[in-house]
């Protein structure tokens, strides 16, 4: 098999990750502060390291700021559902993934105020509209790295637009930690996170981090119930982290994760990146040799998630994806990738595109093979 | 060149659970990614030899399975434009 899907999941996992979700399975076992026992106390500890090298990870400092989540689709949904009431405004871009549009779309039902900020066909945002459309936004919610594109936003400019209007600025990035650096240095005031692609943890995992400026009490919890903490009142905690982290924690999960950003900082994001433009460079560049190819992505020396998206003239994406993984056993995505108004956007609409996405352990001789598939079906 | 059946459902769970209980009732059956030509859906649907369509609706009845839409196509290889072309 050729895995060139890690924009929905990373693998393989590096072994380090594979032995630590492994570990605390056959050697930790017990439930993250629940009890006293010395495995329960071992499996807090895990958890706390993990809080640690996220908020370290992405430049944060306090680590009890890190709440971790089901995933980041979970994440966003606490801060948007949390803190958005009837009345309020929310901005937001048109390269967004469904995990924004869907609760944005639920929330404009009751009452909340939805602007969805345009971009141009490369994906990256207008930023004088969207200074025009943050005036009197309570919260801006955006991604960093599309998962159509790879076009990675300006953070910096858009979090200065976000300070001076006194707007809430949530950054998405689910896409581009682990590939392009991300850190509350940018300005973020809240920063969702995946754990299971660019960070190579395993799947379950998420969550968001605050900025230490940034006032939780703005967002509700949206589930209540056990924390191991507090437990004779019938409240929610409302302390961080327990107060958005209700029932069992996933430890083995979230062993993976430590051992996932442990991995990354033993290699450096700037080697990460060369590794992958090397090979993504390489599979957009054979791609666009190719009669009647396009490669939707940004232009040459702007910031790239190495996501090769790309449409051949007159196919269906359906019918090239089915092929790559029919006969040649290349896994990729087809479609809108929970993105529909990215392709809009971008003018891939309705076919959508065909997304290879190569991760850490793409070698040149997978991408060689892809590419000679991508020939064979154009034949 | 066969007649074929796309068999569409609501979700791939959906899809998923009627290619297995279809292949444990004998019925020949191929999942593919929905042509885009017939639905923006990104997921996958059914698809079933034309002759095997009617006891492929059979059994997806009795499963309380039933398909969403059935469209019809002529079958073509793995490398046409479109499945339906």
């Amino acid at each position: 098999m050729i895995y060139l899907d890690n924009a929905s999941t990373s693998w393989p996992k590096p072994e380090s990750v594979v032995e630590a979700v492994s570990d605390y399975i056959r050697n930790i076992g017990a439930s993250p502060a629940r009890g006293n026992c010395t495995a329960a106390l071992d499996a807090l500890g895990v958890v706390l390291d993990c809080r640690e090298a996220v908020a370290s990870f992405f430049g944060g400092g306090n680590p009890l700021n890190v709440i971790f989540t089901h995933n980041v689709t979970w994440a966003i949904n606490t801060v948007l559902h949390g803190m958005l009431k009837n009345g309020d405004k929310v901005v937001s871009s048109s390269m967004e993934h469904n995990a924004v549009t869907r609760p944005l779309t639920a929330l404009s039902e009751k009452g909340v105020e939805v602007v969805y900020s345009p971009c141009d066909r490369q994906g990256h945002l207008d930023l004088g509209a969207f200074e025009r459309n943050t005036d009197g936004a309570k919260l801006a919610v955006l991604n960093h790295g599309s998962n159509v594109t790879g076009t990675v936003q300006d953070v910096a400019a858009i979090s200065k637009i976000c300070r001076s209007r006194g707007t809430i600025f949530m950054l998405d990035v689910a896409q581009s930690a682990g590939i392009v650096p991300v850190n509350f240095t940018q300005g973020a005031d809240i920063i969702a996170f995946t754990g299971h692609k660019g960070l190579m943890g395993v799947p379950g995992t998420g969550g968001m981090v605050f900025a230490d400026r940034f006032n939780p009490d703005q967002i509700q919890s949206l589930a209540q119930g056990g924390t191991g903490s507090l437990s004779e009142e019938s409240r929610q905690p409302d302390f961080l982290p327990d107060r958005f982290e209700a029932g069992t924690m996933n430890g083995p999960g979230l062993a993976g994760l430590l051992a996932g950003i442990e991995y990354l900082n033993s290699i450096g994001l700037q080697e990460i990146y060369r590794r992958k433009m090397k090979v993504a460079g390489m599979l957009a560049r054979g791609i666009e040799e190719i009669k009647g190819a396009t490669v939707h992505r940004p232009s040459s020396g702007k910031l790239w998630t190495a996501v090769v998206s790309f449409t051949l003239a007159d196919s269906c994406t359906a019918s090239i994806a089915d092929y790559l993984s029919r006969e040649h056993n290349i896994c990729c995505r087809h479609g809108f990738h929970c993105a529909a108004s990215a392709h809009r956007t971008i003018g891939t609409f309705p076919g959508g595109t065909v997304r290879l996405s190569p991760g850490l352990f793409t070698t040149v001789n997978d991408i060689e093979m892809a590419l000679k598939a991508v020939r064979m079906y154009c034949e | 060149m066969n007649d074929y059946l796309y068999m569409i459902f609501k979700s791939m769970t959906h899809v998923l659970t009627a290619e297995r209980a279809a292949r444990k009732s004998g019925i020949s059956c191929r999942m593919v990614p929905i042509p885009r030509n017939v639905s923006t859906d990104c997921g996958m649907c059914i698809s079933v030899k034309a002759e095997d369509g009617a006891a492929f609706l059979a059994m997806a009845e009795q499963k309380n399975l039933k398909p969403e839409r059935v469209e019809k196509h002529k079958g073509s290889g793995p490398k046409s434009r479109c499945y339906s072309n």
